[in-house]
């Protein structure tokens, strides 16, 4: 790899970059797809019978939940872009746009997406920007539509800033990750059973991402991969698909509301809450423990379901 | 500009979704098909669990109230397609002369209609524990 430092640019660089707003987002271009695809999973499902699989004010909040996030992301774009090229400029070096460093870049990303969704699972400030994500009973392909209005208050940014810092362009992996997004789409369906054995041992498919989304205790907090399923089976997360278990989706406390204000924000407030009451010493624990965690072990995080119902 | 007729083109895309869904009848209420499911369902959302004892489901099998055997009552309410499951305490419970119970949880007020056992769980619930 290169290690030639890019000439100095100048300190306004990277504010600079944070103006242009310089990269490919192909979200815009897929968005005639999911429609698309929504409409046929739609007719899949009245045709079979599947009448459990959608339900209109379920799809509602989740396309809801889905416009406001192209919002959000747009509002804070420009922030998330500025962040890279800081931490780009920093770094070492610079890798530039060389065609191989369009794959090694999706890869690492996927790896820091991988880090991130375990983290936003498993720490209860990142959960509260993730959890409109899972808080669906369905699993249909508007539920991959429910995305976060918060992740950039979460900071979850953070998570991506290391492939700037050992060089990769920042416009790159915002576009490495909106395609790993838009990959992540299709996944979110029951109408696809298994894929071919090869397939399901390299990517993330249906079937990995039903066992993501399902609160049956032995497929709790697994499969958090983006795009590429090998992060789960290197790091000790990977659960399959059992035939014959009948999944249930949603969230361990389901949140039975269609107000997509309260799928948007709720557990913030739940956490300010549980801060306010809670005694000093434990306050930050609220914020930085995993979902469930509680001082006085009222509640139940998914180890302690898993253990409960072994 | 452009990003303003992008926006306007997807929530018209939402707003036909939205339609469709509901043209296509995904708009059910679920039914519990018997006590047996009622308990599961509140074994498994209930944090912490729940091993019910009694289980009264509404007639349309439109929900279900069950008590546990140290006397902690859960409400099992349609939510959806799908249930959702609460514990409540014995205040949010109204049992009315006939068959009918309101069950009050946050957010929700909801009717469960239980049939000859309405009245019996008016007497059990108005007994101190
Ligand atoms: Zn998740
Ligand atoms: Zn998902």
């Amino acid at each position: 790899m290169t290690s030639a430092k890019r000439h100095k640019p100048g300190a306004a660089r990277w504010q600079d970059r944070f103006d242009r707003m310089d990269y490919f987002d192909p979200v815009p271009l897929a968005v005639p797809f999911f429609v698309l695809l929504i409409v046929a999973e739609l007719i899949w499902a009245r045709r079979n019978g599947k009448l459990r699989t959608y339900e209109s004010r379920d799809t509602a909040v989740s396309l809801a939940l889905g416009l406001g996030s192209l919002f959000a992301g747009a509002l804070f774009a420009g922030a998330t872009l500025g962040m890279l090229a800081w931490a780009h400029e920093i770094g070492p070096q610079a890798f530039g746009w060389a065609w191989w460093t369009w794959p090694l870049c999706f890869l690492l990303d996927d790896l820091a997406y991988y880090w991130f969704h375990r983290c936003a699972h498993r720490v209860r400030w990142f959960w509260a920007a993730h959890v409109n994500h899972h808080s669906s009973q369905h699993y249909n392909l508007s539920t991959a539509l429910r995305q976060s209005w918060t992740n950039f208050i979460a900071l979850s940014f953070l998570f991506r800033l290391p492939l700037a810092l050992i060089g990769f362009e920042p416009g790159m992996i915002l576009t490495c990750a909106a395609f790993n997004l838009i990959y992540q789409f299709w996944i979110h369906t029951e109408a696809i059973g298994r894929l071919p054995a090869w397939f399901e041992a390299i990517m993330n498919t249906p079937s990995h991402h039903r066992v993501h989304h399902a609160t049956n205790a032995r497929y709790l907090d697994r499969n958090y991969s983006g795009t590429f399923i090998i992060w789960d089976r290197l790091f000790g997360t990977f659960e399959p698909e059992k035939s014959g278990v009948a999944m249930r989706y949603g969230l361990v406390s389901q949140l039975g509301s269609f107000n997509v204000l309260k799928a948007a924000f709720h557990e913030w407030l739940a956490i300010g809450r549980d801060m306010i009451r809670a005694p000093w010493r434990y306050k930050l624990s609220y914020l930085l423990r995993e979902p469930g965690w509680s001082h006085d072990g009222s509640r139940e995080t998914s180890d302690m379901i898993r253990e409960r119902t072994k | 500009m452009q990003t303003l007729w992008l926006l306007a083109g997807v929530a018209l895309a939402v707003a036909l979704l939205i339609w469709l869904s509901m043209r296509l009848g995904f708009r059910g209420v679920p039914v519990l098909v018997d006590r047996d499911e009622a308990i599961a369902i509140a074994a498994e959302a209930i944090s912490g669990g729940f091993g019910a004892v009694e289980a009264a489901i509404d007639r349309q099998g439109h929900g279900a109230l069950l008590r546990d055997k140290d006397g902690r009552l859960a409400v099992i309410l349609p939510h959806g397609a799908h249930f959702i499951a609460r514990l409540v305490d014995v205040d949010s419970i109204d049992v009315g002369d006939g068959s009918k119970v309101t069950v009050r949880i946050p957010g929700r007020t909801s009717s469960l209609d239980l049939g000859k056992e309405a009245q019996a769980w008016r007497s059990a619930l108005a007994r101190p524990l």
